[in-house]
Protein backbone atom coordinates (compact mmCIF):
# COMPACT_ATOMS: atom_id res chain seq x y z
CA UNK A 1 0.00 0.00 0.00
CA UNK A 2 3.12 2.21 0.34
CA UNK A 3 1.56 4.09 3.24
CA UNK A 4 4.77 6.05 3.84
CA UNK A 5 4.26 7.98 0.58
CA UNK A 6 0.75 9.15 1.34
CA UNK A 7 -0.53 12.62 2.12
CA UNK A 8 -2.77 13.49 5.08
CA UNK A 9 -5.83 13.42 2.81
CA UNK A 10 -4.90 10.00 1.41
CA UNK A 11 -4.16 8.57 4.88
CA UNK A 12 -7.45 9.95 6.15
CA UNK A 13 -9.32 8.28 3.29
CA UNK A 14 -7.71 4.92 4.16
CA UNK A 15 -8.81 5.35 7.78
CA UNK A 16 -12.30 6.44 6.75
CA UNK A 17 -12.71 3.45 4.44
CA UNK A 18 -11.45 1.18 7.28
CA UNK A 19 -8.69 -0.15 5.04
CA UNK A 20 -6.37 0.45 7.95
CA UNK A 21 -6.93 1.42 11.58
CA UNK A 22 -5.08 4.20 13.36
CA UNK A 23 -3.46 1.57 15.62
CA UNK A 24 -2.14 -0.27 12.52
CA UNK A 25 -0.97 2.98 10.95
CA UNK A 26 0.80 4.01 14.17
CA UNK A 27 2.50 0.59 14.43
CA UNK A 28 3.54 0.90 10.77
CA UNK A 29 5.32 4.22 11.37
CA UNK A 30 6.79 3.06 14.72
CA UNK A 31 8.27 0.09 12.80
CA UNK A 32 9.77 2.44 10.22
CA UNK A 33 11.31 4.47 13.05
CA UNK A 34 12.76 1.32 14.62
CA UNK A 35 14.12 0.14 11.22
CA UNK A 36 15.59 3.41 9.97
CA UNK A 37 16.22 5.89 12.75
CA UNK A 38 19.53 4.38 13.85
CA UNK A 39 20.92 5.93 10.64
CA UNK A 40 19.38 9.35 11.27
CA UNK A 41 19.02 9.96 15.04
CA UNK A 42 15.93 12.04 14.30
CA UNK A 43 14.01 11.10 17.47
CA UNK A 44 14.92 11.75 21.10
CA UNK A 45 11.97 10.06 22.83
CA UNK A 46 9.36 7.53 21.84
CA UNK A 47 6.49 6.41 24.06
CA UNK A 48 4.90 3.57 22.12
CA UNK A 49 2.21 2.87 24.72
CA UNK A 50 1.10 6.50 24.83
CA UNK A 51 1.06 6.63 21.00
CA UNK A 52 -0.98 3.43 20.71
CA UNK A 53 -3.43 4.62 23.38
CA UNK A 54 -4.00 7.82 21.36
CA UNK A 55 -4.46 5.67 18.24
CA UNK A 56 -7.07 3.53 20.01
CA UNK A 57 -8.99 6.68 20.95
CA UNK A 58 -8.78 7.85 17.34
CA UNK A 59 -10.16 4.53 16.11
CA UNK A 60 -13.12 4.94 18.47
CA UNK A 61 -13.79 8.43 17.08
CA UNK A 62 -13.61 7.09 13.52
CA UNK A 63 -15.98 4.20 14.31
CA UNK A 64 -18.50 6.73 15.69
CA UNK A 65 -18.01 9.07 12.71
CA UNK A 66 -16.79 11.77 15.09
CA UNK A 67 -13.52 12.18 13.24
CA UNK A 68 -12.06 14.94 11.11
CA UNK A 69 -9.41 14.83 8.40
CA UNK A 70 -6.54 14.68 10.93
CA UNK A 71 -7.99 12.04 13.26
CA UNK A 72 -5.84 8.94 13.62
CA UNK A 73 -2.84 10.31 11.71
CA UNK A 74 0.59 10.24 13.40
CA UNK A 75 2.50 13.47 13.98
CA UNK A 76 5.96 13.97 15.53
CA UNK A 77 6.59 16.94 17.80
CA UNK A 78 9.85 18.86 18.02
CA UNK A 79 11.19 18.18 21.51
CA UNK A 80 10.57 21.73 22.71
CA UNK A 81 6.78 21.38 22.66
CA UNK A 82 5.79 20.47 26.21
CA UNK A 83 4.05 17.10 26.38
CA UNK A 84 2.35 16.12 29.64
CA UNK A 85 3.89 12.95 31.04
CA UNK A 86 6.38 12.63 28.15
CA UNK A 87 9.97 13.86 28.47
CA UNK A 88 10.64 17.23 26.84
CA UNK A 89 14.37 17.82 26.72
CA UNK A 90 14.94 20.69 24.25
CA UNK A 91 17.94 18.51 23.30
CA UNK A 92 19.78 19.76 26.39
CA UNK A 93 21.43 18.03 29.33
CA UNK A 94 19.70 20.74 31.38
CA UNK A 95 16.30 19.13 30.65
CA UNK A 96 17.48 15.55 30.05
CA UNK A 97 15.06 14.17 32.64
CA UNK A 98 12.35 16.84 32.57
CA UNK A 99 8.75 15.68 32.17
CA UNK A 100 6.34 18.62 31.82
CA UNK A 101 3.15 18.68 33.92
CA UNK A 102 1.13 20.18 31.04
CA UNK A 103 0.76 20.16 27.26
CA UNK A 104 1.70 22.97 24.90
CA UNK A 105 -1.39 24.50 23.25
CA UNK A 106 -0.24 23.16 19.87
CA UNK A 107 0.11 19.63 21.30
CA UNK A 108 -3.36 19.90 22.86
CA UNK A 109 -4.91 21.11 19.62
CA UNK A 110 -3.54 18.19 17.62
CA UNK A 111 -4.51 15.72 20.35
CA UNK A 112 -8.05 17.14 20.42
CA UNK A 113 -8.22 16.68 16.65
CA UNK A 114 -7.38 13.01 17.26
CA UNK A 115 -3.82 13.03 15.93
CA UNK A 116 -1.34 10.53 17.36
CA UNK A 117 1.90 11.84 18.90
CA UNK A 118 4.40 9.34 17.45
CA UNK A 119 7.46 10.76 19.23
CA UNK A 120 9.61 13.75 20.10
CA UNK A 121 12.17 14.84 17.53
CA UNK A 122 15.80 15.84 17.89
CA UNK A 123 16.85 19.47 17.47
CA UNK A 124 19.65 21.91 18.17
CA UNK A 125 20.00 22.52 21.92
CA UNK A 126 17.36 25.08 22.94
CA UNK A 127 16.81 25.65 19.18
CA UNK A 128 20.19 27.41 18.94
CA UNK A 129 21.76 26.19 15.74
CA UNK A 130 21.39 25.77 12.00
CA UNK A 131 22.69 22.21 11.58
CA UNK A 132 21.30 20.09 14.42
CA UNK A 133 24.88 19.52 15.60
CA UNK A 134 24.45 21.24 18.99
CA UNK A 135 22.03 18.59 20.33
CA UNK A 136 23.11 16.94 23.60
CA UNK A 137 21.72 13.72 22.08
CA UNK A 138 24.03 13.81 19.08
CA UNK A 139 23.71 15.19 15.56
CA UNK A 140 20.90 14.30 13.16
CA UNK A 141 21.74 13.15 9.63
CA UNK A 142 20.17 14.15 6.34
CA UNK A 143 18.31 11.25 4.65
CA UNK A 144 19.44 12.53 1.22
CA UNK A 145 23.09 12.05 2.20
CA UNK A 146 24.00 10.69 5.62
CA UNK A 147 27.26 12.67 5.67
CA UNK A 148 25.32 15.92 5.54
CA UNK A 149 23.37 17.91 8.13
CA UNK A 150 19.56 18.10 7.94
CA UNK A 151 19.62 21.79 8.89
CA UNK A 152 18.38 23.18 12.17
CA UNK A 153 17.11 23.75 14.58
CA UNK A 154 14.10 21.55 13.64
CA UNK A 155 16.49 19.05 12.03
CA UNK A 156 14.97 15.95 13.64
CA UNK A 157 11.47 16.84 12.43
CA UNK A 158 12.71 17.47 8.89
CA UNK A 159 14.89 14.35 8.75
CA UNK A 160 12.04 12.18 10.07
CA UNK A 161 9.48 13.50 7.55
CA UNK A 162 11.98 13.31 4.65
CA UNK A 163 12.72 9.64 5.47
CA UNK A 164 8.96 9.10 5.80
CA UNK A 165 9.29 7.94 9.42
CA UNK A 166 6.27 10.11 10.22
CA UNK A 167 3.75 11.65 7.81
CA UNK A 168 4.15 15.14 9.31
CA UNK A 169 5.85 17.00 12.17
CA UNK A 170 5.85 20.24 14.09
CA UNK A 171 8.79 22.61 14.15
CA UNK A 172 9.57 26.07 15.40
CA UNK A 173 11.18 28.92 13.51
CA UNK A 174 13.11 31.67 15.31
CA UNK A 175 15.52 32.57 12.50
CA UNK A 176 14.73 29.94 9.86
CA UNK A 177 14.50 26.76 11.93
CA UNK A 178 11.51 25.38 10.00
CA UNK A 179 12.34 26.69 6.52
CA UNK A 180 16.07 25.92 6.41
CA UNK A 181 15.75 22.21 7.43
CA UNK A 182 12.71 21.89 5.14
CA UNK A 183 14.89 23.24 2.31
CA UNK A 184 17.86 20.95 3.15
CA UNK A 185 15.58 17.88 3.28
CA UNK A 186 13.32 18.55 0.26
CA UNK A 187 10.20 19.38 2.29
CA UNK A 188 7.57 22.08 2.65
CA UNK A 189 7.78 24.11 5.87
CA UNK A 190 5.65 27.04 6.97
CA UNK A 191 6.77 29.82 9.33
CA UNK A 192 3.52 31.60 10.23
CA UNK A 193 3.03 35.30 11.03
CA UNK A 194 4.27 36.07 14.55
CA UNK A 195 1.30 35.64 16.88
CA UNK A 196 -0.64 33.26 14.61
CA UNK A 197 0.28 30.12 16.56
CA UNK A 198 0.30 30.02 20.36
CA UNK A 199 3.71 29.79 21.99
CA UNK A 200 2.23 28.48 25.27
CA UNK A 201 4.21 25.40 26.27
CA UNK A 202 6.87 25.96 23.62
CA UNK A 203 10.17 26.16 25.51
CA UNK A 204 11.30 29.72 24.86
CA UNK A 205 14.48 30.72 23.04
CA UNK A 206 13.77 34.24 21.73
CA UNK A 207 10.19 35.12 22.59
CA UNK A 208 9.68 37.96 20.09
CA UNK A 209 10.81 35.72 17.21
CA UNK A 210 9.82 32.11 18.09
CA UNK A 211 6.89 30.78 16.08
CA UNK A 212 5.60 27.22 15.72
CA UNK A 213 4.61 25.76 12.37
CA UNK A 214 4.28 22.59 10.31
CA UNK A 215 6.91 20.59 8.40
CA UNK A 216 5.34 18.29 5.82
CA UNK A 217 5.68 16.82 2.35
CA UNK A 218 3.40 19.33 0.65
CA UNK A 219 1.73 22.72 0.94
CA UNK A 220 -1.60 20.92 1.15
CA UNK A 221 -0.52 19.02 4.28
CA UNK A 222 0.94 22.23 5.74
CA UNK A 223 -2.39 24.01 5.21
CA UNK A 224 -4.31 21.26 7.03
CA UNK A 225 -1.89 21.33 9.97
CA UNK A 226 -1.72 25.12 10.12
CA UNK A 227 -5.53 25.36 10.22
CA UNK A 228 -5.42 23.26 13.38
CA UNK A 229 -2.45 25.06 14.98
CA UNK A 230 -3.47 28.68 14.46
CA UNK A 231 -5.73 30.84 16.58
CA UNK A 232 -5.88 33.12 19.57
CA UNK A 233 -4.81 31.63 22.90
CA UNK A 234 -5.52 33.30 26.22
CA UNK A 235 -2.40 31.65 27.64
CA UNK A 236 -0.09 33.48 25.21
CA UNK A 237 -0.14 37.29 25.60
CA UNK A 238 1.49 37.71 22.17
CA UNK A 239 -1.19 35.61 20.47
CA UNK A 240 -2.92 37.76 17.85
CA UNK A 241 -6.67 38.50 17.87
CA UNK A 242 -6.65 39.66 14.28
CA UNK A 243 -5.96 36.28 12.82
CA UNK A 244 -8.41 34.94 10.25
CA UNK A 245 -10.26 32.01 11.81
CA UNK A 246 -11.53 30.61 8.51
CA UNK A 247 -10.08 27.40 7.14
CA UNK A 248 -7.66 27.84 4.26
CA UNK A 249 -9.14 27.04 0.86
CA UNK A 250 -6.56 25.90 -1.69
CA UNK A 251 -8.53 27.24 -4.62
CA UNK A 252 -6.08 29.30 -6.69
CA UNK A 253 -6.33 28.39 -10.33
CA UNK A 254 -4.07 29.19 -13.25
CA UNK A 255 -6.50 31.66 -14.75
CA UNK A 256 -7.01 33.68 -11.57
CA UNK A 257 -3.34 34.45 -10.77
CA UNK A 258 -2.85 36.94 -13.63
CA UNK A 259 -3.37 39.84 -11.24
CA UNK A 260 -0.75 38.60 -8.79
CA UNK A 261 2.68 40.19 -8.91
CA UNK A 262 5.64 38.50 -7.28
CA UNK A 263 8.62 40.59 -6.20
CA UNK A 264 12.15 39.35 -6.81
CA UNK A 265 14.49 41.11 -4.38
CA UNK A 266 17.73 42.04 -6.17
CA UNK A 267 19.72 41.60 -2.97
CA UNK A 268 18.58 37.97 -2.60
CA UNK A 269 19.19 36.85 -6.18
CA UNK A 270 22.63 38.43 -6.45
CA UNK A 271 25.94 37.01 -7.64
CA UNK A 272 26.73 36.03 -4.04
CA UNK A 273 24.30 33.14 -4.39
CA UNK A 274 25.66 29.76 -5.52
CA UNK A 275 25.32 29.65 -9.33
CA UNK A 276 23.72 26.19 -9.40
CA UNK A 277 21.14 27.21 -6.79
CA UNK A 278 20.40 30.38 -8.75
CA UNK A 279 19.81 28.29 -11.90
CA UNK A 280 17.38 25.99 -10.04
CA UNK A 281 15.49 28.98 -8.61
CA UNK A 282 15.29 30.70 -12.00
CA UNK A 283 13.96 27.51 -13.57
CA UNK A 284 11.19 27.33 -10.95
CA UNK A 285 10.36 31.01 -11.56
CA UNK A 286 9.83 30.10 -15.24
CA UNK A 287 7.24 27.52 -14.12
CA UNK A 288 5.48 30.22 -12.07
CA UNK A 289 5.52 32.53 -15.11
CA UNK A 290 3.87 29.80 -17.20
CA UNK A 291 1.20 29.50 -14.50
CA UNK A 292 0.39 33.17 -15.14
CA UNK A 293 2.11 35.03 -12.28
CA UNK A 294 3.69 38.43 -12.99
CA UNK A 295 7.17 39.26 -11.76
CA UNK A 296 8.85 42.50 -10.82
CA UNK A 297 12.30 43.26 -9.45
CA UNK A 298 12.29 44.98 -6.06
CA UNK A 299 14.83 46.26 -3.57
CA UNK A 300 15.19 45.15 0.03
CA UNK A 301 18.01 47.42 1.17
CA UNK A 302 19.74 46.93 4.53
CA UNK A 303 19.68 43.18 4.00
CA UNK A 304 23.33 42.94 5.14
CA UNK A 305 22.45 44.22 8.62
CA UNK A 306 19.98 41.44 9.33
CA UNK A 307 22.31 38.79 10.77
CA UNK A 308 23.97 41.04 13.40
CA UNK A 309 20.60 42.49 14.45
CA UNK A 310 19.00 39.04 14.60
CA UNK A 311 21.75 37.46 16.71
CA UNK A 312 21.84 40.39 19.15
CA UNK A 313 18.06 40.33 19.68
CA UNK A 314 17.83 36.52 19.84
CA UNK A 315 20.78 36.25 22.23
CA UNK A 316 19.46 39.05 24.46
CA UNK A 317 16.08 37.34 24.75
CA UNK A 318 17.76 33.95 25.26
CA UNK A 319 19.87 35.29 28.14
CA UNK A 320 16.67 36.44 29.84
CA UNK A 321 14.58 33.33 29.00
CA UNK A 322 17.27 30.85 30.02
CA UNK A 323 17.84 32.51 33.38
CA UNK A 324 15.02 30.25 34.62
CA UNK A 325 17.41 27.26 34.49
CA UNK A 326 18.82 27.76 37.96
CA UNK A 327 18.83 24.16 39.23
CA UNK A 328 16.02 24.87 41.69
CA UNK A 329 12.59 24.65 40.10
CA UNK A 330 13.23 22.05 37.38
CA UNK A 331 15.94 20.57 35.24
CA UNK A 332 19.52 19.61 36.05
CA UNK A 333 21.15 20.43 39.41
CA UNK A 334 24.85 20.04 40.16
CA UNK A 335 26.00 17.68 42.91
CA UNK A 336 26.62 18.92 46.45
CA UNK A 337 26.43 22.69 45.94
CA UNK A 338 28.43 24.59 48.56
CA UNK A 339 26.28 27.72 48.35
CA UNK A 340 23.39 29.13 46.34
CA UNK A 341 25.80 30.91 44.00
CA UNK A 342 27.83 27.72 43.55
CA UNK A 343 24.57 25.91 42.72
CA UNK A 344 23.71 28.41 39.98
CA UNK A 345 27.21 28.58 38.49
CA UNK A 346 27.91 24.85 38.33
CA UNK A 347 24.37 23.81 37.36
CA UNK A 348 24.49 26.13 34.34
CA UNK A 349 28.07 25.13 33.50
CA UNK A 350 27.14 21.44 33.46
CA UNK A 351 23.66 21.77 31.95
CA UNK A 352 24.29 23.98 28.91
CA UNK A 353 26.36 23.22 25.81
CA UNK A 354 28.92 25.64 24.35
CA UNK A 355 26.67 27.33 21.77
CA UNK A 356 23.99 28.01 24.39
CA UNK A 357 26.56 29.38 26.85
CA UNK A 358 27.97 31.66 24.16
CA UNK A 359 24.58 33.08 23.19
CA UNK A 360 23.61 33.64 26.83
CA UNK A 361 26.87 35.53 27.34
CA UNK A 362 26.43 37.61 24.16
CA UNK A 363 22.90 38.44 25.33
CA UNK A 364 23.95 39.31 28.87
CA UNK A 365 26.66 41.57 27.42
CA UNK A 366 24.29 43.26 24.95
CA UNK A 367 21.82 43.99 27.74
CA UNK A 368 24.38 45.13 30.31
CA UNK A 369 24.74 48.67 31.54
CA UNK A 370 26.85 50.73 29.14
CA UNK A 371 26.27 48.41 26.16
CA UNK A 372 22.45 48.30 26.04
CA UNK A 373 22.08 51.26 23.67
CA UNK A 374 25.08 50.31 21.56
CA UNK A 375 23.93 46.75 20.90
CA UNK A 376 20.37 45.88 21.92
CA UNK A 377 18.67 49.20 21.16
CA UNK A 378 20.49 49.53 17.81
CA UNK A 379 19.41 45.99 16.87
CA UNK A 380 15.75 46.84 17.65
CA UNK A 381 16.01 49.93 15.43
CA UNK A 382 17.49 47.88 12.60
CA UNK A 383 14.55 45.50 13.02
CA UNK A 384 12.19 48.48 12.40
CA UNK A 385 14.09 49.36 9.20
CA UNK A 386 14.00 45.75 7.96
CA UNK A 387 10.23 45.48 8.52
CA UNK A 388 9.65 48.88 6.89
CA UNK A 389 11.64 47.73 3.84
CA UNK A 390 9.32 44.73 3.47
CA UNK A 391 6.16 46.82 3.96
CA UNK A 392 7.43 49.32 1.38
CA UNK A 393 8.03 46.48 -1.11
CA UNK A 394 4.51 45.12 -0.53
CA UNK A 395 3.06 48.46 -1.75
CA UNK A 396 4.11 47.53 -5.30
CA UNK A 397 3.95 43.73 -5.31
CA UNK A 398 1.80 41.06 -3.64
CA UNK A 399 4.33 38.45 -2.55
CA UNK A 400 8.08 37.93 -2.56
CA UNK A 401 10.23 35.03 -3.65
CA UNK A 402 13.62 34.36 -2.06
CA UNK A 403 16.15 31.56 -1.79
CA UNK A 404 15.74 29.71 1.51
CA UNK A 405 19.47 29.11 1.97
CA UNK A 406 22.68 30.24 0.26
CA UNK A 407 23.74 26.58 -0.16
CA UNK A 408 22.34 23.08 -0.08
CA UNK A 409 22.93 20.96 3.04
CA UNK A 410 26.60 21.09 4.09
CA UNK A 411 28.73 18.29 5.53
CA UNK A 412 28.58 17.40 9.22
CA UNK A 413 31.37 19.29 10.98
CA UNK A 414 31.97 21.59 7.98
CA UNK A 415 30.83 24.78 9.72
CA UNK A 416 30.92 23.78 13.38
CA UNK A 417 34.30 25.46 13.93
CA UNK A 418 33.27 28.67 12.13
CA UNK A 419 30.33 30.18 13.99
CA UNK A 420 30.05 33.26 11.76
CA UNK A 421 29.84 31.08 8.61
CA UNK A 422 27.11 29.07 10.35
CA UNK A 423 25.21 32.26 11.26
CA UNK A 424 25.46 33.53 7.66
CA UNK A 425 23.67 30.37 6.45
CA UNK A 426 20.53 32.00 7.90
CA UNK A 427 20.92 35.15 5.81
CA UNK A 428 17.72 34.67 3.75
CA UNK A 429 15.50 33.42 6.57
CA UNK A 430 16.23 35.74 9.54
CA UNK A 431 14.86 38.94 7.90
CA UNK A 432 11.41 37.36 7.75
CA UNK A 433 11.50 36.59 11.50
CA UNK A 434 12.64 40.13 12.31
CA UNK A 435 9.76 41.47 10.22
CA UNK A 436 7.28 38.98 11.76
CA UNK A 437 6.02 37.90 8.32
CA UNK A 438 4.80 34.50 7.12
CA UNK A 439 6.89 32.47 4.66
CA UNK A 440 6.79 28.96 3.26
CA UNK A 441 9.80 27.08 1.91
CA UNK A 442 9.07 24.64 -0.92
CA UNK A 443 11.35 22.21 -2.76
CA UNK A 444 12.07 23.47 -6.29
CA UNK A 445 14.81 21.15 -7.56
CA UNK A 446 18.22 19.67 -6.82
CA UNK A 447 21.83 20.83 -6.93
CA UNK A 448 24.53 18.15 -6.67
CA UNK A 449 21.85 15.61 -5.72
CA UNK A 450 20.73 17.69 -2.71
CA UNK A 451 17.36 19.48 -2.47
CA UNK A 452 17.02 23.24 -3.06
CA UNK A 453 14.30 25.27 -1.36
CA UNK A 454 12.64 28.55 -2.24
CA UNK A 455 10.68 30.86 0.03
CA UNK A 456 7.34 32.45 -0.77
CA UNK A 457 6.92 35.41 1.58
CA UNK A 458 3.64 37.18 2.27
CA UNK A 459 2.42 40.20 4.19
CA UNK A 460 1.03 39.72 7.73
CA UNK A 461 -1.58 36.94 7.97
CA UNK A 462 -1.28 35.90 4.30
CA UNK A 463 -0.57 32.23 5.06
CA UNK A 464 -3.55 31.13 2.96
CA UNK A 465 -2.23 32.95 -0.10
CA UNK A 466 1.37 31.77 0.11
CA UNK A 467 0.21 28.18 0.65
CA UNK A 468 -2.09 28.53 -2.38
CA UNK A 469 0.84 29.70 -4.52
CA UNK A 470 2.96 26.79 -3.23
CA UNK A 471 0.12 24.33 -3.88
CA UNK A 472 -0.37 25.56 -7.44
CA UNK A 473 3.35 24.97 -8.11
CA UNK A 474 3.18 21.52 -6.52
CA UNK A 475 0.29 20.56 -8.81
CA UNK A 476 2.55 21.33 -11.78
CA UNK A 477 5.78 19.77 -10.46
CA UNK A 478 6.87 16.65 -8.58
CA UNK A 479 9.83 17.93 -6.55
CA UNK A 480 7.83 17.52 -3.31
CA UNK A 481 7.21 13.86 -4.12
CA UNK A 482 10.91 12.94 -4.35
CA UNK A 483 12.03 10.50 -1.64
CA UNK A 484 15.62 9.69 -0.64
CA UNK A 485 16.38 6.27 -2.21
CA UNK A 486 17.59 4.59 0.96
CA UNK A 487 14.23 5.26 2.62
CA UNK A 488 11.95 4.72 -0.38
CA UNK A 489 10.94 1.20 0.62
CA UNK A 490 8.51 -0.53 3.00
CA UNK B 1 38.28 44.12 23.41
CA UNK B 2 36.54 40.92 24.41
CA UNK B 3 39.55 39.21 26.03
CA UNK B 4 39.62 36.35 28.53
CA UNK B 5 39.00 38.70 31.46
CA UNK B 6 35.94 40.12 29.74
CA UNK B 7 34.64 36.57 29.21
CA UNK B 8 35.08 35.97 32.97
CA UNK B 9 33.13 39.18 33.78
CA UNK B 10 30.27 38.39 31.42
CA UNK B 11 30.13 34.72 32.49
CA UNK B 12 29.65 35.92 36.06
CA UNK B 13 26.86 38.21 34.89
CA UNK B 14 25.27 35.23 33.11
CA UNK B 15 25.84 32.99 36.18
CA UNK B 16 27.78 30.36 34.24
CA UNK B 17 31.09 28.94 35.47
CA UNK B 18 33.58 28.74 32.61
CA UNK B 19 36.68 26.51 32.71
CA UNK B 20 40.01 28.30 32.26
CA UNK B 21 40.71 26.16 29.17
CA UNK B 22 37.51 27.41 27.47
CA UNK B 23 38.11 31.14 27.98
CA UNK B 24 40.13 31.51 24.78
CA UNK B 25 37.42 29.71 22.74
CA UNK B 26 34.64 31.98 23.98
CA UNK B 27 36.78 35.09 23.65
CA UNK B 28 37.57 34.32 19.99
CA UNK B 29 33.98 33.35 19.11
CA UNK B 30 32.53 36.51 20.65
CA UNK B 31 35.20 38.74 19.08
CA UNK B 32 34.35 37.25 15.64
CA UNK B 33 30.65 37.90 16.23
CA UNK B 34 31.20 41.48 17.40
CA UNK B 35 33.18 42.17 14.19
CA UNK B 36 30.00 41.26 12.31
CA UNK B 37 28.03 43.67 14.49
CA UNK B 38 30.55 46.46 13.78
CA UNK B 39 29.31 46.48 10.17
CA UNK B 40 26.09 48.11 11.37
CA UNK B 41 27.91 51.13 12.80
CA UNK B 42 27.62 53.04 9.52
CA UNK B 43 23.80 53.07 9.80
CA UNK B 44 22.23 56.31 11.01
CA UNK B 45 19.50 55.17 13.41
CA UNK B 46 19.00 58.43 15.28
CA UNK B 47 15.34 59.00 14.37
CA UNK B 48 14.29 55.36 14.16
CA UNK B 49 11.99 53.95 16.82
CA UNK B 50 12.91 50.50 18.18
CA UNK B 51 10.64 47.61 17.15
CA UNK B 52 10.18 45.10 19.97
CA UNK B 53 8.04 42.64 18.02
CA UNK B 54 6.17 42.52 14.74
CA UNK B 55 3.35 42.78 13.84
CA UNK B 56 2.82 45.38 16.58
CA UNK B 57 -0.34 44.41 18.39
CA UNK B 58 -1.30 45.28 21.93
CA UNK B 59 -0.23 42.60 24.33
CA UNK B 60 -3.10 41.48 26.49
CA UNK B 61 -2.94 40.30 30.06
CA UNK B 62 -5.11 37.83 31.95
CA UNK B 63 -6.99 38.89 35.07
CA UNK B 64 -4.67 38.71 38.08
CA UNK B 65 -6.59 36.03 39.97
CA UNK B 66 -5.08 33.35 42.18
CA UNK B 67 -5.86 29.92 40.73
CA UNK B 68 -7.05 27.85 43.69
CA UNK B 69 -6.62 24.66 41.73
CA UNK B 70 -3.55 25.12 39.55
CA UNK B 71 -3.20 22.66 36.70
CA UNK B 72 0.56 22.97 36.90
CA UNK B 73 1.86 20.74 39.69
CA UNK B 74 5.32 22.03 38.83
CA UNK B 75 6.96 21.45 42.19
CA UNK B 76 7.29 17.76 41.35
CA UNK B 77 9.70 18.74 38.57
CA UNK B 78 12.17 20.19 41.08
CA UNK B 79 15.39 18.26 41.64
CA UNK B 80 14.96 18.83 45.40
CA UNK B 81 11.67 19.57 47.18
CA UNK B 82 9.47 18.42 50.06
CA UNK B 83 6.16 18.59 48.23
CA UNK B 84 5.48 22.18 49.30
CA UNK B 85 8.84 23.92 49.14
CA UNK B 86 11.91 23.94 46.92
CA UNK B 87 15.00 22.92 48.86
CA UNK B 88 18.16 24.95 48.28
CA UNK B 89 21.53 25.19 50.07
CA UNK B 90 21.51 27.28 53.22
CA UNK B 91 21.48 30.99 52.26
CA UNK B 92 21.84 32.60 55.73
CA UNK B 93 24.61 31.32 57.98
Amino acid sequence: MEIYKKSITELSELLQRKEISSVEMTKYFLKRISSFDSKLNSFISLDENASLNQAKLADKLISKNKNNLLTGIPIAHKDLFSTKGIKTTCASKMLENYTPPYNATVVNKFAEAGMVNIGKTNMDEFAMGSSNETSYFGPVRNPWNLKKVPGGSSGGSASAVAARLTPVATGTDTGGSIRQPASFCGLTGLKPTYGAVSRYGMIAYASSLDQGGPIAKSAQDCALLFDEMKGYDNNDPTSNFKFNKNKIKLNYEKQNVKNITIGIPKEYFSEDLDKKILDVLNESIETFKKLGFNFKEVNLPNHDYTIPAYYIIASAEASSNLSRYDGIKFGHRCDKPKSLEDLYLRTRKEGFGKEVKKRIMIGAYALSSGYYDEYYMRALKIRRIIRNNFLEAFKNIDFLFAPTCPSTAFNLGEKSSDAVAMYLSDIYTTPINLAGLPAVSIPVGFSNSMPVGMQIIGNDFCEGDILNIAHLFQQETNWHKEIPKEFDCE
Amino acid sequence: MFDKNKVKDVAKLAMIEIDEKDLEFFSQEIVDFLKLVEQTESLDLYEIEPLYHAPENTLHAREDIVDENPKNDGINSSPSHNGKHFIVPKVIE
